[in-house]
């Protein structure tokens, strides 16, 4: 295009040089007697033709016939007749044509100068001026969907802001995650950009691990920076696709099982049940009933291991603000007044309007002659001084009649409302512990922000860990601060005494300090400096005291090698060890100790996950321990084998080796496999060989489990009574389900935290009371279908959901030549093409750099085509009334001839440069409109 | 190995030679006080080297949450003839068991750090 502007230009110049020759005077900036007039200033937006006239200037009224020239000072093409004669008894005005550029910036442009010469030899230049105004444009472009995000994800979200206007453009942008959504760098930025030009502005955000799955929108809006920052440019959204946290059930749901596992010697068997579910409204429950094992060893663990042993009764009914507990309890009170005591029995909680209440009433676990029993509670509320209340525990514990523990405390606290992100909490406690009397204290001092986060907690509880507390003396002290967005510190301090007669003398104390740099999103580099140490002098005479330290220097790096994504660690430090032994000496060792571990993982044929890692060990002798030790393991998990269309198998594998020079090679291994059976069934099955686990005569054990699980809903609350409806196959696309329309199976659909699956027949069911439009999961559609465009529109409820078959359709864009046979000089890619349908619905094609618009995968049925020019240097004209068909499960190709804008040119009647005349013409053909007028 | 790793693991102190044979199966029981949980399980002592000895460790849990079953590789030494430290590898951490033996007896304390858990213990050998 600038070598046609510039041969143009040549040509004009050229053209214009000849009229010069014939006048000796036609160089008017060279000759003396040229008068130049103020110039004529002309307005014209870019991409505008502007036609204005010059007027023959007032003091060559009395000339007679003059003669005149325009000639360009710019490169804005000027159209229409660039010379002649004007004045005596025709034309007193010489008529001319921009072609405003649509790259023209704001501001003034040179144009041309209209010479007008007089047979006595004045010469006149009026000068034409073009005022471009300003043209003020910003358009943000968001980035496509974000899809299959999870809770705890971080993430780059890029925005595109476009100055589509002439001026250049200082804008703010700012960005509005969701609420209660952390951002990972600043709200706002202000960027420069340049006329006809874009920028990126990236912002990081988090999505919380308690964000419910759904669609999130993360706005972002454009402001015009130093204006007060008020004027709304543009704005845009992302969209966030967040997967559910888990799916909801609709109903109370019974799951019985039976399980049954074997190994050398041993078998088991177990049934069981649970229940999960609502009862009412805003009530669930969650019950399991599973047999206590009775097989030691290898049988016992099978079933642990696929859930068929555990907790032998546990109930809890939850509601709004509220959750009772029977079966196994843990005390979590306070720090002063009761943790850490377990036992049988029942807890509730309370915490709604600025409320607490805790309640416990329990029998202390143990063995079947222990008794006694656990009672304790505590209230508090939320006031304009922060949150206070009390607590009171009492514990009376027998064995065989004999008291082990009898421990009563009552206490009050006091935490602070938020004051600058800090938050100080306290309390005081009078305890009765082992016969002993005292005064328990506790302090924290707490403050998190988006960066930092510094907690000390300091506690006294005479009678320690074994009468509702942490230690006797505990200190803990943890900070951490992200330095930039890459490089973040953080550290430990943790100090505990603890000290009773039940316990003896138990003193630990660790600290560590740790950096990490995030060289970029998938590279990590970290150090940390470790230290530990305990020692404890157990009650009564029988052992000394005995304890043992640690330093340790460490560095580490995430990283990706190939397709692997690996982690690296290594490790030096000094280990120490002593022991008071029978004889009263002291026996101390101190070794050396270094360890190597490197991991990596990585996705296989896209069905299957590999992990493999290893550890190497190189300790010190004296302690006993391996002096040197290898570890490894390799695992193949995520493997799905399909068994027909609906069903599958999924498999796991591990094989874990450890060796040393102590012993021989320790190989563990384990196969999973867990499919949906005919009939509602689940199976899941493994095979373990793990010579960790042995049985009563030490043999290793090789243990098989199976377990034959079912669910069934077994109550669903009025409120939440299901409702079906259907996915089907709009043949005729009406939108609705005529005779003949068949169900679509396997179709995913969502709403809010629901996910849903249509069965073989293409029907659904929902929770009554889940109001609202189910979306269609695009990544869960069968090949060759979308959801029915007339439907996406419908912004009701609708339960029947129409489905739509698909075609490709492709687009050959080809210029033709105008009635002079001139091709239009512009670059067709930059073409965009919309497909429009009967509803008025648009699809927008993808433009290849062959010229070739692709729409893949458009509903069927007839379109016609919608083009936008503006970003091609000249405007063309698309054939009129075309219509083309997409057929189901093809691919149509068809081509569009593109012409030139009409223009009609009119030549003046005495033309005498041919040559020139060619060539005006030909620019008038690309659309301008322009010439002498008659 | 020693000197292809850093400085190497060198010994520092200076073991006892003549220690007790204490090979052989051993049928345990414990208690973990805060919270208060029972162990019941076996540790096999197959390799003694001098003072080392090696073998691996399995017991139950029984406690809030129900039955756990957790083992691991056993290493340590017995130091004379009435004291034994050793160590058991679990997935959680390490495990430190402190102990005196008096004929196949032996009855002592543990220790594991990582989670700030302690209790006693005391194991019977059944095979020798």
């Amino acid at each position: 295009m600038r070598l046609r502007r510039a041969l143009l230009a040549f040509a004009l110049v050229g053209a214009s040089s000849l009229p010069a020759t014939a006048h000796a005077h036609a160089r008017p900036d060279a000759a003396a007697a040229v008068r130049r007039l103020p110039p004529v200033s002309i307005a014209g937006a870019p991409r505008s033709l502007v036609t204005f006239s010059v007027a023959l200037p007032a003091e060559l009224e009395d000339a007679g016939v003059v003669q005149f020239s325009v000639e360009m000072r710019g490169s804005t093409e000027v159209l229409g007749r660039l010379d002649g004669e004007v004045g005596g008894v025709g034309r007193r005005q010489v008529l001319l044509t921009l072609r405003v550029p649509s790259d023209a910036r704001v501001g003034l442009l040179d144009v041309a100068d209209v010479l007008f010469r007089t047979a006595d030899g004045r010469n006149v230049i009026v000068p034409i001026i073009l005022r471009v105004p300003s043209v003020r444009v910003i358009r943000v472009i968001a980035p496509p969907m974000f899809q299959q995000l999870r809770q705890g994800d971080r993430l780059e979200v890029t925005y595109r802001v476009q100055n589509l206007g002439n001026a250049v453009e200082r804008v703010k942008v700012i960005v509005d995650p969701p609420s209660g959504w952390v951002l990972r760098s600043s709200r706002s930025t202000t960027i420069s950009v340049e006329p006809f030009t874009t920028q990126d502005v990236t912002f990081r955000v988090a999505i919380p691990a308690i964000a419910d799955g759904g669609e999130y929108l993360v706005g972002t809006t454009a402001l015009r920076a130093g204006e007060g920052d008020s004027t709304v440019l543009a704005t845009a959204s992302a969209r966030l696709q967040v997967e559910p946290r888990e799916l909801t059930g609709p109903g109370l749901e019974l799951r019985p099982f039976i399980a049954a596992a074997a190994t050398r010697g041993a078998q088991g068997v177990a049934t069981g049940f649970s229940m999960s579910g609502p009862i009412a409204d805003s009530t669930s429950l969650f019950l399991t009933v599973m047999p206590i094992s009775t097989q030691n060893g290898g049988a016992g663990l099978g079933l642990a291991g696929i859930g068929a042993a555990g907790v032998p009764v546990q109930a809890s009914i939850t509601g709004r603000g509220w959750n009772t507990n029977l079966g196994t309890t843990s005390a979590s009170i306070s720090d002063l007044t009761g943790l850490y005591v377990v036992g049988v029995g029942a807890q509730a909680s309370y915490n709604r309007d600025g409320r607490e209440a805790r309640l416990l009433v329990s029998k202390p676990f143990g063995a079947d002659d222990r008794g006694g029993s656990h009672l304790a509670g505590g209230y508090w509320m939320r006031t304009a001084y922060g949150k206070v209340g009390g607590s009171i525990s009492s514990l009376r514990e027998t064995d065989m009649g004999r008291t082990l523990r009898d421990l009563t405390a009552v206490g009050v606290d006091w935490q602070s409302n938020e004051w600058k992100s800090w938050v100080f909490d306290a309390g005081v406690a009078a305890r009765s512990a082992f016969g002993e009397s005292g005064l328990g204290v506790r302090g924290q001092v707490m403050r998190e922000t988006e960066r930092d986060f510094v907690r000390v907690r300091y506690a006294h509880a005479p009678g320690g860990g074994r009468a509702f507390a942490n230690g006797t003396n505990n200190i803990e002290a943890e900070a951490s601060r992200d330095l930039t967005d890459r490089l973040s510190l953080n550290g430990n301090l943790f100090a505990t005494q603890d000290e009773s007669p039940a316990i003896g003398d138990n003193r630990n104390f660790s600290a560590s300090l740790a950096q990490q740099f995030r060289l970029n999103d998938v590279t990590l580099l970290r150090a940390q400096v470790q230290s530990f140490s305990f020692s404890t002098r157990p009650p009564g005479a029988l052992l000394g005291a005995f304890g043992s330290s640690q330093t340790t220097f460490g560095v580490g790096a995430g990283y990706p090698l190939r397709n692997w994504t690996m982690t690296s660690d290594a490790r030096i430090g000094v280990l120490s060890r002593e022991a008071e032994l029978f004889s009263g000496a002291v026996d101390k060792q101190s070794v050396l100790q270094q360890e190597l571990e490197v991991s990596g993982s990585r996705g296989v044929l896209g069905v299957a996950q590999l992990s493999i890692g290893g550890t190497l060990s190189l300790t010190g002798a004296g302690l006993g321990i391996p002096q040197q030790s290898r570890n490894g393991f390799v695992s193949l998990g995520g493997i799905r084998v399909p068994m027909g269309a609906e069903r599958s198998i999924a498999l796991f594998g591990r094989v874990g080796y450890s060796s040393s020079e102590l012993q021989t090679s320790l190989i563990s291994s384990l196969v999973s496999a867990s499919t949906r059976l005919p009939g509602g069934f689940d199976l899941i099955a493994t095979v373990e060989r793990n010579p960790f686990f042995r049985d009563r005569e030490g043999r290793p054990q090789v243990i098989a489990a199976l377990r034959l699980s079912t669910s069934t809903t077994v109550f669903v609350p009025q409120r939440l009574q299901r409702v079906a409806g259907v996915v089907f196959e709009d043949m005729n696309g009406n939108g609705k389900r005529d005779e003949g329309e068949r169900g679509v199976p396997g179709v995913v659909l969502r709403q809010a935290g629901i996910r849903l699956v249509t069965e073989a027949d293409g029907v659904y069911r929902v929770p009554a009371n889940v109001r609202g439009r189910l979306s269609v999961d695009p990544l869960g559609l069968p090949s060759g279908f979308v959801a029915s465009p007339r439907a996406t529109q419908n912004l009701a409820e609708i339960r029947d959901i129409p489905l739509v078959q698909t075609g490709t359709l492709r687009v050959s864009l080809a210029l033709a030549a105008d009635a002079d046979g001139r091709v239009p000089d512009v670059v067709l890619s930059r073409t965009s093409v919309w497909l429009v349908d009967a509803e008025g619905l648009e699809w927008v094609g993808r433009v290849g750099d062959d010229n070739v618009v692709h729409f893949e995968n458009v509903p069927t049925g007839r379109y016609g085509f919608r083009f936008d020019f503006s970003r091609l240097s000249e405007p063309l004209r698309p054939e009129e009334g075309v219509l083309v068909e997409v057929a189901p499960r093809t691919v149509r190709e068809v081509t569009v001839t593109l012409r030139g804008r009409n223009v009609r040119l009119i030549a003046p009647p005495n033309r005498n440069e041919g040559g020139r005349g060619n060539g005006r013409g030909g620019a008038g053909g690309r659309g301008g409109l322009g010439g002498v007028s008659e | 190995m020693c000197s292809v790793l850093l400085l190497g693991a060198c010994e520092l102190g200076s073991p006892d030679r003549d220690a007790a044979n204490v090979r052989g199966t051993w049928a345990f029981t414990g208690s973990q006080t805060a919270p208060d949980i029972d162990l019941d399980g076996t540790f096999v002592i197959s390799t003694q080297d001098g003072q080392s000895i090696a073998g691996t460790a399995t017991w139950e849990e029984t406690g809030v949450g129900g039955i756990v079953i957790v083992g691991g590789a056993l290493a340590g030494r017995a130091i004379g003839q009435v004291d034994v430290d050793f160590d058991v590898t679990l997935a959680a951490g390490t495990r430190r068991f402190v102990a005196r033996l008096a004929a196949d007896t032996m009855s002592g304390a543990w220790v594991q750090v990582s989670n700030s858990t302690n209790g006693t213990f005391r194991a019977v050998r059944s095979t020798p």
